[in-house]
């Protein structure tokens, strides 16, 4: 049995079911990314794991102690689960030590707790400034070390680098999960970017429309995505179509081998991710036409056209003009799904 | 669109609302201002049998008499108010220590007895009240009644009586002075500040004995009699009472008027004032107050005992503007 | 959006200027005015001579005054506050039945007038006349205008906080305690501050009532003296009173906390009332009868029983009318001139400024009787040909209700940024069409509320149209304070129900706008 176990957890507003029975399950010292789109049910099943409402139905428990189902509910202030808001979300109305201390008793605070979250998160110093004093990175520090500070047995963040610029939330998101990882903190972490979820996560959950499309760890969800929707929502795709032939298909782009458990024969769309597009050597792999090329510094992002399909390739160390022609194929094991 | 026509829609209140007050400014172009501070339906009946008779039409200001005293004398020579109608005699008599108010013509001041008119002639009583003490029948028996006013202010009335610190209570405390001395008067009005319960008007107080929260009051005739002829004087709680003798509770108080020096229309100012004291205008303010007529060959339709029983020895004009009862109420630590 | 807005405004405190020249001028009017009734104050005061001050003012009457004024302005706002809060947090933050409706009930007593609310109660008995009484009656009274400001407070804060608390093991009670209290300290504090001015310069309540404070003194000084040197001494220490309310008003705003971050627009979850949902509701059926329905009761008793009734009816229709007609004009003018106070204070920096933003607050504390007289005063030696015509009252009329009009321009200036003016600049406008091209069609939620509660505030307003209005001018107000000061109380119904109709209407709109979209913030007195 997991550290935190969701089984079959469904909830409704009013007439409408939000979530349709969610199974999860996260190790001990496990971080897990819960990936979707607005509106798909995330920030929902994390309030639910926190205790802030109650489910229709299901069971979740953590530790072996049951939180909840059905007749009986622990309500968030007993639950001690640590909760990071969007957009950290600090009391307005207390200094940053002052926030830190929010959770702790007195002989907590005495003993230097906030002191101790505040060196581990960075903040020294700061402890009598306000929020609105304080930089957007620092406050979302100071929201975590407020989480961290009780020593909770789960640790709950939603979307918290949402209002950070995009060069502070990779570094700031990098900080954070070096910090769950060094407290070895068991952490769910909402968010809506694939990438964010690549870098923070052992194991990423998407989920859809009140479901949950998949559960796997960041390389299987990448290479191996559940659908071509999962495909998609975790980056770019090429979809060739393709005839299987056992372990590998034959495309447009030559003969790609596919990942074990895929046992197909006939018409199928073959994925594969930019990367996998390279400049073959001699005569291997199709001809392609450069139509554009755009220099990106370490790369140049060249677009091709094979036959009347259109990829996308990146070169780097080399330059080409449009107009030249080059020799493409594909490397790496791809996915197959049914052509329609 | 939505917005453009709430705005048409505001912009166009707003100019009605404009308009409304511009034809109210217009209004005011009148032959004759009167400043009133008598009650406004006595004043109504006169005002409206006084354009009847003359065809002089009148624009009234209302407030409290002394409010309007203090008006014009801020107002000084400025003053639009051509006549001053004063509940009371003394914010009338202030206005005549300040030198404010033109002589009225002799005629006019013919048709009443002198003591109902100021020394020099500048004003003139309207209408005549009384002070009277209102009892509740049931919470005092006839002995328990004070033998004159002055025994409020002993121990044995002590939170049995109401008093009203406006409407006629200075005249009162003149009338102790005058009759009793100054020391007499500071004396009792120390005593109903312990003892008495101070309500914010006559009428107030009045219906507070009714009601039965207090066993008797300090006030003018007119609102027990008001109320007698609605109800019927045998169903009310409540009754009038008199001290026995020439009590400064027995005094006579004036409602009264005068034309100001500043007036514009001097002429019309001195019919209304003589129109006050004819018959007609006598009889439509009678109508609507259970006051006394200032004039003989008049009764009121109220039925009010007769003015001869109120024998205290001293006249309005004797009190002037009530200056020293000011002062007597200030040392008392009453205002 | 509006909390986005909020967050620019309070980030971008760093580069404020001081106000162009159009806007010095324009606060320069306002200024002028307000310092009128305070020069006659003064000047009035100074012809006693400090012996006479001294002698007028160390009596042991100007102590009761004292202790009773401060009573009123202390308690009332207290038990006003705390009947509002939790009546916001049943209506706001619990699954309470029918809050919309509820909303309304709570906020409707806004409608009726001190003095015919005491009226009604006095006429019930003794029971309910003196400290007590007056006390109570004018906690009921004072509780809307503290509500409102407080519900508004409390859907302004960001739910997350709740559950964050929640997260770290706060319980309910604690996380009022410890999270939303602080929160909406401001708006309480601030409606506390207003509504202890409004109790400084009550009188019809008070003088219904039997309490004497230094307002209902100075009326009494008025009545009883033909030298109106005690009324301005009187005045002088009400407005030292009104001192600390008007600067600790601007201190409270200063010290708002700031918002954080865009918030979300989450509704924040409600709390099951559970067993509580029936107390919950009587409370609340306590609190509107006892706020509304008794004085309405009252009211219709009058209109239906009194033996005076139908004698004035005729008279309704013109006195409808002039309510308006003064009403309306005025409300526009006042909030004319408080736009340019609030726009200086707001987006600039000053020490004029400043203090022309505050000085309305310290008149707001005197009676009006105080604010009029210095109007007849300095009009006839001045300004002649206004004297006693509708500009005057208008004149007056603003000087009394700025600080009404200033709270609710304020509230929505602070969500403004000042870029958007800025923005305009930049596009080649001059900075008075960018004031008017940019910033203010942002400004207009708050003008419209503005414009609402100045006209309810002048609608009920008496001693200055009174003394000041051109001579035959009827209002309800008049007509009413004439009609019961003739006893003729059914009679004066009909003038009250019509009053306590026509101020219905503004009451309900507001109430229903502000309390549907938090995009407008509201200070209301």
């Amino acid at each position: 049995m997991s550290f935190l176990q969701v089984e079959g957890v469904r909830t409704r507003y009013g007439a409408q079911e939000i979530l349709h029975g969610i199974d999860l399950a996260v190790p001990k010292g496990a971080i897990l990314a819960l990936l979707g789109r607005s509106g798909c049910g995330k920030t929902t099943l994390l309030r639910l794991i926190a205790g802030f409402e109650p489910a229709t139905s299901g069971r979740i428990s953590l530790d072996g102690v049951v939180l909840e189902q059905p007749g009986s509910h622990v309500p968030a202030e007993r639950r001690h689960i640590g909760y990071v808001p969007q957009e950290g979300t600090l009391f307005p109305h207390l200094s940053v030590a002052g926030n830190i201390g929010f959770g702790l008793s007195s002989a907590q605070i005495r003993e230097g707790r906030v002191q101790e979250a505040m060196h581990l998160t960075g903040l020294d110093g700061l402890g009598g400034r306000m929020p609105h004093q304080i930089s957007g990175g620092q406050q979302q520090r100071t929201a975590l070390a407020r989480a961290l500070a009780p020593r909770p047995r789960l640790i709950l963040l939603d979307e918290p680098f949402n209002a950070l610029d995009i060069t502070l939330r990779r570094s700031v998101s990098a900080d954070v999960v070096a910090l769950l990882r060094a407290q070895s903190a068991t952490a769910i972490l909402v968010t809506h970017d694939p990438q964010e979820a690549f870098e923070s996560a052992d194991l990423i959950a998407v989920m859809r429309a009140g479901t949950i499309a998949q559960i796997a760890d960041p390389a299987t969800l990448y290479n191996q995505p559940a659908d071509l929707e999962v495909a998609r929502l975790t980056g770019p795709v090429i979809l060739l179509d393709g005839m299987l032939h056992g372990d590998h298909a034959e495309t447009m782009l030559g003969s790609i081998a596919l990942h074990p458990g895929a046992p197909m024969q006939g018409p199928a769309k073959i994925l594969l991710r930019h990367e996998q597009i390279v400049k073959a050597h001699g005569e291997q792999g199709v001809e392609a036409t450069v139509t554009q090329a755009v220099f990106r510094g370490d790369h140049v992002l060249v677009h091709l056209h094979v036959g009347d399909a259109e990829f996308e390739m990146k070169l780097t160390n080399q330059t080409v003009q449009p107009g030249d022609t080059l020799r493409v194929h594909a490397c790496g094991k791809a996915s197959a799904y049914p052509a329609r | 669109m939505a917005i453009l026509q709430r705005r048409t829609l505001l912009a166009a209140g707003v100019s009605a609302a404009f308009a409304s007050i511009a034809r109210h400014a217009h209004a005011a172009d009148a032959s004759l201002t009167l400043y009133n501070g008598q009650h406004r339906k006595t004043t109504e009946a006169l005002v409206a049998a006084f354009t009847r008779a003359t065809g002089i039409g009148v624009i009234t200001r209302n407030a409290e008499s002394p409010e309007l005293a203090s008006q014009i004398i801020e107002e000084g020579a400025r003053s639009p108010a051509d006549v001053f109608f004063s509940e009371q005699s003394p914010p009338i008599a202030s206005l005549q220590e300040k030198g404010l108010l033109a002589p009225i013509a002799p005629a006019t001041l013919a048709l009443i007895p002198a003591r109902f008119a100021s020394k020099d002639g500048t004003w003139i009583g309207t209408n005549a009240r009384t002070r009277v003490i209102t009892y509740n029948k049931k919470m005092v028996g006839a002995a328990d009644l004070p033998k004159s006013i002055l025994d409020f202010s002993t121990p044995a009335f002590a939170g049995k009586f109401g008093y009203v610190k406006q409407d006629g209570f200075q005249e009162q405390i003149m009338a102790i002075v005058h009759i009793h001395g100054r020391a007499e008067a500071l004396q009792w009005l120390k005593g109903v500040k312990q003892y008495g319960r101070s309500y914010n008007g006559n009428r107030i107080a009045s219906t507070a004995v009714e009601n039965g929260e207090i066993a008797m009051a300090l006030s003018n005739n007119y609102y027990w009699y008001s109320m007698a002829r609605e109800k019927g004087a045998a169903n009310l709680a409540s009754a009038v009472y008199s001290p026995p003798g020439a009590d400064a509770g027995n005094i006579v108080n004036l409602s009264a008027a005068g034309q100001l020096k500043t007036s514009r229309n001097p002429e019309a100012a001195q019919r209304f004032l003589a129109f006050m004291l004819s018959r007609p205008g006598q009889e439509a303010m009678m109508a609507t107050t259970a006051e006394y007529p200032v004039i003989d060959g008049l009764t009121s339709p109220f039925n009010l005992p007769s003015m001869a029983s109120f024998t205290a020895p001293v006249t309005p004009a004797d009190m002037g503007s009530a200056t020293q009862a000011y002062a007597l109420e200030r040392e008392a630590g009453l205002i | 959006m509006s909390s986005r807005l909020a967050f620019f405004a309070h980030t971008s405190g760093g580069r404020i200027s001081r106000p162009p020249l159009w806007l010095a001028l324009a606060i320069l009017v306002p200024f002028g005015l307000v310092l009128l009734p305070i020069a006659y104050v003064v000047l009035r005061s100074a012809e006693a001579g400090p012996s006479g001050i001294v002698s007028d003012l160390l009596r042991p009457y100007t102590l009761t005054l004292l202790r009773n004024t401060l009573e009123i302005a202390t308690f009332v706002p207290i038990l006003a506050g705390s009947i509002a809060i939790a009546a916001a947090w049943c209506t706001e933050r619990c699954d309470l039945p029918y809050a919309r409706l509820w909303r309304l009930a709570i906020a409707l007593p806004l409608a009726m007038p001190a003095y015919v609310s005491s009226f009604a109660w006095s006429s019930l008995g003794p029971a309910f006349q003196e400290m007590l009484g007056a006390v109570l009656i004018l906690t009921f009274y004072s509780v809307p205008l503290m509500y409102l400001p407080i519900c508004a407070a409390l859907r302004g804060l960001d739910p997350s906080l709740d559950d964050v608390a929640r997260s770290l093991g706060k319980r309910r009670l604690q996380i009022f305690h410890r999270v939303v209290l602080p929160q909406i300290r401001p708006a309480l504090a601030g409606a506390a501050l207003l509504v202890s001015s409004h109790m400084l310069a009550e009188f019809g309540a008070l003088s219904f009532l039997r309490v004497e404070t230094f307002t209902t003194a100075i009326f009494e000084q008025y009545n009883a003296q033909f030298n109106n040197r005690t009324a301005a001494l009187l005045s002088g220490v009400l407005m030292l009173l009104c001192l600390p309310v008007a600067f600790a008003e601007a201190r409270l705003r200063r010290h708002r906390v700031a918002r954080m971050g865009r918030g979300n627009s989450r509704t924040p979850v409600l709390l099951r009332l559970g067993p509580w949902r029936v107390p919950a509701l009587l409370s609340l059926a306590t609190l509107t009868a006892l706020s509304f329905g008794v004085p309405l009761a009252t009211l219709g008793f009058w209109l239906h029983e009194g033996s005076s009734a139908g004698q004035g009816i005729a008279a309704i229709w013109p006195a409808l009318l002039g309510s308006l007609g003064y009403a309306v004009p005025g409300a526009v003018l006042t909030t004319l001139l408080a736009i340019p106070l609030v726009i200086a204070t707001t987006y600039h920096r000053g020490k004029l400024a400043m203090l022309a933003d505050r000085l309305p607050y310290l008149v707001h504390g005197l009676p009006g009787i105080v604010v009029a007289l210095a109007a007849v005063w300095f009009a006839i030696r001045y300004a002649g040909p206004i004297y006693q015509t509708s500009f005057l009252v208008l004149l007056v009329y603003a000087v009394l209700t700025l600080p009404v009009a200033q709270s609710s321009i304020r509230a929505s200036a602070e969500l403004v940024p000042r870029e958007f003016g800025d923005i305009a600049r930049s596009l080649g406008h001059s900075p008075f069409r960018a004031f008017i091209r940019a910033t203010l069609p942002n400004l207009m939620p708050g003008i419209g509320a503005a414009g609402a509660l100045v006209a309810l505030w002048l609608m009920r307003e008496l001693t200055a149209t009174l003394l000041l209005a051109p001579a035959g001018t009827v209002t309800l107000a008049t007509e009413f304070w004439n009609l019961t000061a003739d006893r003729a109380y059914g009679a004066a119904a009909p003038f009250a129900a019509a009053l306590v109709v026509l101020s219905g209407i503004p009451v309900t709109i507001f109430t229903m706008r502000s309390l549907r979209t938090d995009d407008i913030k509201i200070d209301i007195q």
